[in-house]
């Protein structure tokens, strides 16, 4: 498994600050400015490469200096004070343009500006989200516990949103099966939700990595759940629902992996609901018979989750002339 | 995944699989009528022949345009395309995934309808074009690399952009430098491939450029029609869109007579 550090570049030097940590603080920076949109501050910053240019034009376009009363250099520096304040609690910080970054989380339209890690990076490429009810039966924690294992034992990382229920079944069997796994959670990373799942939020960030899109403090609201959901199904290559009813977190997020492109994997016991007989039918969701053949269709979809620029030149035998 | 002794992936399966899954998100264009203007797709005031920017195109070039403009799906800006239209071309983090998806859209489109993109274009293509980029960039742009797979026999036009335009959303006769064409066949006729037609000021002042140069026609392929899907007229378009699966046999080309 190809792993990277935490991070950073090092404290900052304010004045004499470096370029990528002067990115990644104009990028801090425009999150702080009023009425902004995340997912379309990490778009245009992405797709330019660039954050100064974009907070140097917003500023001048809405006059937000004005109300800020604050030049760009000042906002930089504000910025710069709080990474390296994050940084000192032992958080890692990675904003959209690092090359630490998730790089998975690009491919998302929800893709958030900076992300706040506890534990160990890596690239993660063969990882597989496992999320359900936070009321599962018998039945469905043994099916969460069972394929997690299996992952795990397959060299899978398990992802999860560390919620009671399956996920907190899917992340303690992947551990205990010696597996990665990844809580991408709902609130700031120095917080714990649900507050019992504290210890085991401590134990992934030792062994494995948790993972928040918030600021560090952010405490959980009806929304943050939500937003978790579409970064969880960004970071993973494909998303397996154990158990879940139609108000579910669990069937938001295999709404929200097709609209990303991400494969679904539907258990098929769970087609006893009429949501997962009509997702069935798009494309892109799989389903599968049993821990074997959720296994093998797996291995199939995280094989083709990154076409290389090889696959690109490989297109060119399909144009007919 | 996969052990080593297991074969590559099809390149044809992967192709396919990358593009029935944008199926979950593509909406096809809607056929010009009252509300939906006859050039863009996007939505227009019944009061007008064409929307806005069309109009505007239209009046400032004297109607040297391009003779049909095709694009592929709309493109919500809150939407995974429109996400995919921005970030495959970052010069710093591009991303592969949408570069590649998009390059499959553009290939399997251009296949299932080459009979009327020709026709739009009054015979076979001879050369390809991009709209050439305000901002710089190291090494080629990935749009050229998409058109470049997709038509290696064909020239592709080395155009520049005019910087005293910058990013501004407007149709220019000048905007576009084009350099003769030399040396090919006596009516050039292009295909001229866009990411996201926004109001189509650049690719029209691009399609007017390369008429003014001797292009004898001009084919625009645009891989998304943004909609703003806060815009209160694009509503009830996207809604109406929303209603169909996305069906690749449609063509924008298809609903116009020649």
């Amino acid at each position: 498994m190809h792993t990277r550090g935490p991070g950073g570049a090092g404290p900052p030097t304010i004045g004499g600050m470096d370029e990528r940590l002067r990115q990644r603080a104009a990028i801090v920076a425009l999150l702080r400015l009023p009425k902004v949109s995340w997912p379309e501050i990490a778009a245009v910053v992405i797709e330019r490469g660039d954050a100064l240019g974009p907070l140097a034009e917003r500023l001048d376009d809405d006059g937000a200096l004005f109300t800020l009363d604050a030049s760009p250099e000042a906002l930089l520096d504000s910025a710069a004070a709080d990474l390296a304040r994050w940084m000192a609690e032992g958080i890692g910080v990675h904003a959209c343009l690092d090359d630490s970054y998730p790089e998975q989380l690009r491919d998302i339209h929800q893709v958030p500006p900076v992300v706040f890690t506890r534990g160990q990076l890596a690239t993660d490429r063969r990882a597989v989200a496992v999320v359900g009810t936070r009321q599962p039966t018998p039945q469905g924690i043994s099916t969460a516990e069972t394929i997690a294992r299996h992952l795990a034992e397959a060299g899978v990382t398990v992802v999860s949103g560390l919620a009671a229920g399956i996920d907190t079944a899917a992340h303690t069997a992947a551990l205990q099966a010696g597996g990665r796994t990844v809580a991408v959670i709902g609130t700031g990373i120095n917080r714990s939700y649900p507050a019992g799942n504290a210890e085991l939020q401590h134990r992934i960030a030792a062994e494995g990595l948790v993972l928040s899109q918030f600021w560090p403090d952010a405490p959980p609201t009806k929304t943050s759940f939500p937003m978790r959901n579409a970064v969880m199904s960004g970071y993973a290559a494909a998303t397996v629902v154990v158990e879940a009813a139609y108000r579910s977190g669990a069937r938001t997020q295999a709404r929200l992996a097709l609209e990303h492109g991400r494969p679904v994997v539907l258990p098929r016991q769970l087609l006893t609901h009429d949501w997962a007989r009509d997702y069935a039918q798009r494309p892109g969701v799989h389903v599968v018979d049993d821990v074997d053949d959720l296994l093998a269709t797996v291995e199939g979809l995280a094989e083709q989750m990154v076409p290389g620029p090889e696959a690109l030149r490989g297109l060119a035998h399909l144009t007919t002339t | 995944m996969g052990s080593p002794t297991s074969p590559p992936p099809d390149p044809n399966q992967a192709a396919q699989e990358q593009f029935n899954i944008q199926r979950n998100w593509l909406l096809n264009l809607l056929p010009p009528s009252r509300t939906v203007c006859p050039i863009c797709r996007g939505a227009r005031d019944p009061d007008y022949p064409r929307c806005y920017a069309c109009n505007q195109a239209y009046r400032r070039s004297g109607g040297i345009l391009a003779d049909a403009v095709a694009p592929i799906s709309y493109s919500p800006d809150d939407g995974q395309h429109y996400h995919q239209l921005r970030v495959y071309k970052s010069p710093t983090s591009p991303n592969q995934l949408a570069h590649f998806r998009l390059a499959v859209l553009y290939t399997l489109f251009y296949n299932n309808h080459r009979p009327c993109l020709q026709l739009g274009a009054g015979g076979a293509f001879t050369h390809v074009a991009t709209v050439p980029s305000t901002r710089a960039r190291a090494g080629i742009h990935p749009l050229q690399q998409i058109i470049q797979v997709a038509h290696s026999a064909l020239p592709l036009i080395a155009a520049t952009a005019n910087p005293a335009y910058g990013n501004a959303r407007e149709f220019a006769r000048d905007r576009f430098h084009v350099p003769p064409f030399t040396a090919g066949p006596s009516s050039p006729r292009v295909l001229l491939l866009e990411d996201l037609w926004v109001t189509g000021a650049r690719a029209q002042s691009m399609a007017h450029a390369l008429k003014e140069t001797g292009a004898a026609a001009v084919v625009v392929v645009a891989l998304g029609r943004q909609v703003n899907h806060g815009h209160p007229p694009s509503r009830p378009l996207l809604d109406t869109a929303r209603h169909t699966p996305f069906d690749l046999n449609r063509c924008a080309i298809d609903d116009l007579s020649f």
